[in-house]
């Protein structure tokens, strides 16, 4: 979250979309409820179904599931051509001014944006930037051997036209873009009227009457938006509303996701995926040779209009990552070696939860540790990670029950013979139940919270932690023949 | 585990002073937050955006202080949040380029004359001495100082606007551009356990799936509180689409989409009406995930479930890797 959940009894109008806090975030349910309650805010409910938080909504829209993007971009057209729009804060608070290269074209023909490469299903980004001051396009940068040629820099000194008038700055190519997301497009596609769709849509925006912004609306959603296959881009709709009618940064506003875990925040800060490492910092790839390499690709400089000023706080990732390095690696960690960098994992390709399961299944990934999860369960479609399974030749499960996963071996539809063909050997570790352990767990506002052990693990069971210090300390023993990696 | 988060907020490796206030702190002290990390080998921390967490002053997690004293749900020494203790992101942008509060009833952070610093009731995300006339962008992430409408070069990989793409199963072509209905950069998986679904098929109804209150995840299935609040999974269905199959509530339904299917009873419904998508009724239908084939009442030999899951594609989103779950065809019948 931007913001978070006490801080929505501050809001005046709420759009609640692709979650349904009522029922599965009860608690948090009350600062909607108090904004109601005290302020007289209004609720607009978008959802596939009529569920208790449309129950006590001001306004409920049936849309149609996955549509959320013409939705909202409905709501864009809407609020320009209704001119329900922010003016001083995009014009001062958003790139809305700034001039883009003038080979970027938008999706409005054909459905793709410049630099598609139809055979790798790719798109090549370089014109998907802004223009230099006076003109000027980014240098071009060299291609390394063997890899493919690194995208231009962002201009140090960006074109801008301050008065939003110039047809290729962002605010005009954002009007055209949208442009196409009329009411009747908005109905074709997500299935509410177009009459429906206007009543909401003048309701949302209607804290930007007139021009006035003492109002604020926010944005609650949760994974009935992360949850297709253009999730992020629904969550990127949803901030540009809020950028264009002036809500982020503000109390009562913002656009904010509803974990459904109580630790999912935490587990994402803390590099659990694939693409991190703690702290949201980019891990490196076999293109980084050294250090200053990986520093200079992943450390941003600043891109700006010249009269205005930018601070870059990303500039210091220097500094996080060489005390993370240090934290990782202690003494082993110098400058003489750029802080033991070649010890960091460089990743090469996609390793995200579908394709590791693919990988499987195809017989390149052995084996599996499966921690705090039902890897069968979440699927996406079970069978195929099923199937992955029996080809794996071990699996190691720590669970509080057996579920699933472990007992994958007994999927219906697997018969007693077929059983006994799985040759995967199973591993069931006890381990500790949330109550069993102490730590922090991070909620979505981004709090951290403390809690205390309340009782102890049963019987043989673990903390995981025991168990993957274990790993950690075999694997150790084994690598200690292995040579130790040069310095650069 | 104290200790974890201890290493997580960081310490000193060196006796370190900051230039401007000339506060030191000695070697072994924990960092009082990311300001102090050096990139000189000087601190260690295990995550910069922790870092302030568990300071000298003790665990700031652990604090359950619950006064407010701007009344906003600031709550500042309740636990701790990263960034550096501040509730909303971006606070900055809460003032008009002056530096007053767009609206004054709801002050949260503000440009101070007297002090010439950002001072206010949450920590001001912001430059704390940077004059409103230097314009300096609020968005101080963002290497433009400001928020992004247009995501230029790396920041996605399908485009710097949004764009509407059916998901990958839909039940029509894509009305803003049919020659490409779906993103273009989302790749399809190829093993025979990968098929998709059409309208052509057979598979016209739109499914989504949900979660409950009485239940959590794939858990609660093995607590016998849980099971006895809901002891089994069922389907919601419009009316209308079971008037069409002559189901009641209460009947076994079947829910097939090309990679498998699912059984459970039929839950009739007016909550979900059948919709008109460009031009063509189409239904929806949901269910919840929260059964499998390890439980308490699937140990008790009520029928063995099929997954949820066993219903989905694989895909994914191209830039978070999240898997499409929700949106799906599938064909309904009586089972």
């Amino acid at each position: 979250m931007t913001n978070g959940w006490v801080d929505m009894k501050n809001t005046d109008m709420m759009l609640i979309m692709g979650g349904n806090p009522a029922e599965n975030h009860p608690c948090g349910f009350k600062w909607p409820v108090e904004a109601k309650r005290t302020r007289n805010a209004k609720m607009i409910v978008v959802d596939p179904r009529f569920t208790r938080t449309a129950a006590v909504a001001d306004m409920f829209c049936q849309i149609r599931a996955g549509s959320d993007i013409a939705f909202l971009g409905g709501l864009i057209h809407y609020a320009l051509e209704n001119n329900r729009i922010a003016k001083d804060y995009l014009a001062h608070y958003t790139n809305a001014g700034f001039i883009v290269e003038k080979d970027f074209k938008l999706p409005d023909v054909d459905g793709l944006f410049s630099g598609f490469d139809a055979e790798k299903q790719t798109y090549n980004r370089a014109s998907w930037n802004y223009q230099g001051a006076g003109g000027k396009a980014p240098a071009p940068t060299e291609a390394k051997p063997g890899m493919p040629p690194p995208l231009p820099p962002l201009p140090g000194t960006v074109d801008f036209d301050p008065t939003l008038q110039n047809p290729n700055c962002v605010f005009q190519l954002l009007k055209k873009q949208y442009s196409r997301y009329t009411p009747e497009m908005v109905e074709r596609i997500t299935g509410i009227p177009k009459e429906q769709f206007l009543k909401a849509a003048d309701l949302y925006t209607s804290v930007r009457k007139d021009g006035d912004m003492k109002k604020v609306s926010t944005i609650i959603y949760a994974v009935g938006w992360t949850h297709h296959s253009f999730g992020t881009q629904i969550i990127r709709t949803a901030a540009i509303v809020q950028l264009l009618l002036g809500n982020v940064g503000r109390a009562g506003g913002g656009v904010n996701a509803l974990r459904g875990h109580s630790n999912i925040q935490g587990a994402t800060d803390m590099a659990g995926l694939f693409d991190s490492l703690p702290g949201y910092l980019k891990v490196p790839t076999p293109a980084d040779a050294s250090f200053a390499d990986w520093m200079k690709r992943i450390t941003p400089t600043s891109s700006k209009p010249a009269v205005w000023d930018s601070f870059n706080y990303n500039g210091n990732t220097p500094k996080f990552a060489v005390s993370m390095l240090k934290a990782f690696y202690g003494d082993a960690a110098t400058k003489q070696n750029g802080w033991a960098f070649d010890y960091l994992p460089k990743v090469d390709r996609n390793y995200s939860w579908v394709q590791m399961w693919d990988d499987m299944y195809r017989g390149t990934l052995k084996g599996m540790l499966a921690f705090g999860m039902n890897g069968v369960a979440i699927g996406p479609n079970s069978k195929k990670n099923i199937d992955a399974l029996k080809k794996a030749d071990f699996l190691v499960v720590g669970e509080i029950y057996p579920n699933e996963t472990s007992d994958f071996w007994r999927a219906p539809g697997i018969s007693t013979d077929e059983m006994k063909q799985i040759q995967t050997t199973v591993y069931n570790l006890p381990c500790a139940g949330f109550a069993e352990k102490d730590g922090s767990m991070t909620n979505s506002a981004r709090w951290v919270l403390w809690k205390n052990t309340a009782v102890p693990t049963p019987g043989d069971a673990r903390l995981w932690l025991r168990f993957s210090r274990k790993f950690v300390s075999s694997t150790k023993k084994k690598a200690a023949s292995s040579p130790i990696p040069s310095s650069t | 585990m104290a200790e974890v988060l201890k290493e997580i907020n960081g310490k000193a490796l060196a006796d370190l002073e900051d230039p401007a206030t000339k506060q030191q702190i000695k070697a072994g002290q924990q960092v009082p937050g990311f300001a102090w990390l050096k990139d000189d080998g000087t601190t260690l921390c295990g995550n910069w955006i922790y870092s302030g967490v568990f300071t000298e002053a003790g665990n700031l997690s652990a604090r359950r202080d619950p006064t407010d004293p701007s009344g906003m749900g600031v709550h500042p020494a309740w636990g701790w949040s990263w960034p550096a203790n501040r509730r909303v992101l971006y606070n900055r942008a809460s003032c008009d380029l002056d530096g007053k509060p767009w609206d004054p009833s709801r002050k949260q952070v503000w440009w101070s004359e007297a002090t010439q610093k950002w001072v206010g009731n949450d920590v001001p995300d912001f430059k704390a001495d940077s004059k409103p006339k230097d314009h300096m962008g609020p968005f101080i992430m963002n290497p433009e100082g400001v928020g992004r409408i247009f995501g230029p070069l790396a920041a996605f990989a399908d485009g710097p606007f949004p764009e509407f793409y059916e998901p990958t199963e839909s039940p029509i072509d894509n009305p803003l551009h049919p020659q490409q209905t779906h993103n273009p950069v989302v790749k399809r998986f190829k093993t025979p356990d990968d098929k998709y679904g059409t309208p052509k098929d057979g598979y016209t109804v739109v499914c989504t799936t949900y979660r409950m209150t009485e239940h959590y995840h794939y858990w609660t299935k093995n607590n016998p509180m849980n099971v006895q609040l809901v002891p089994e999974p069922f389907i919601e269905i419009p009316a209308e689409l079971a008037n069409d199959l002559g189901v009641r509530g209460g009947e076994k339904i079947k829910v097939s989409s090309i990679r498998g299917e699912y059984i459970a009873k039929a839950m009739v419904t007016k909550r979900i009406k059948p919709m008109m998508i460009d031009g063509k009724k189409v239904y929806q239908i949901g269910f919840q995930i929260h059964q499998g084939f390890r439980g308490i009442a699937e140990d008790e030999g009520k029928d063995a479930r099929t997954l949820a899951n066993t219903l989905t594609p694989t895909v994914y989103d191209p830039n978070a890797f999240t898997p499409e779950f929700k949106g799906f065809l599938v064909k309904v019948e009586r089972a």
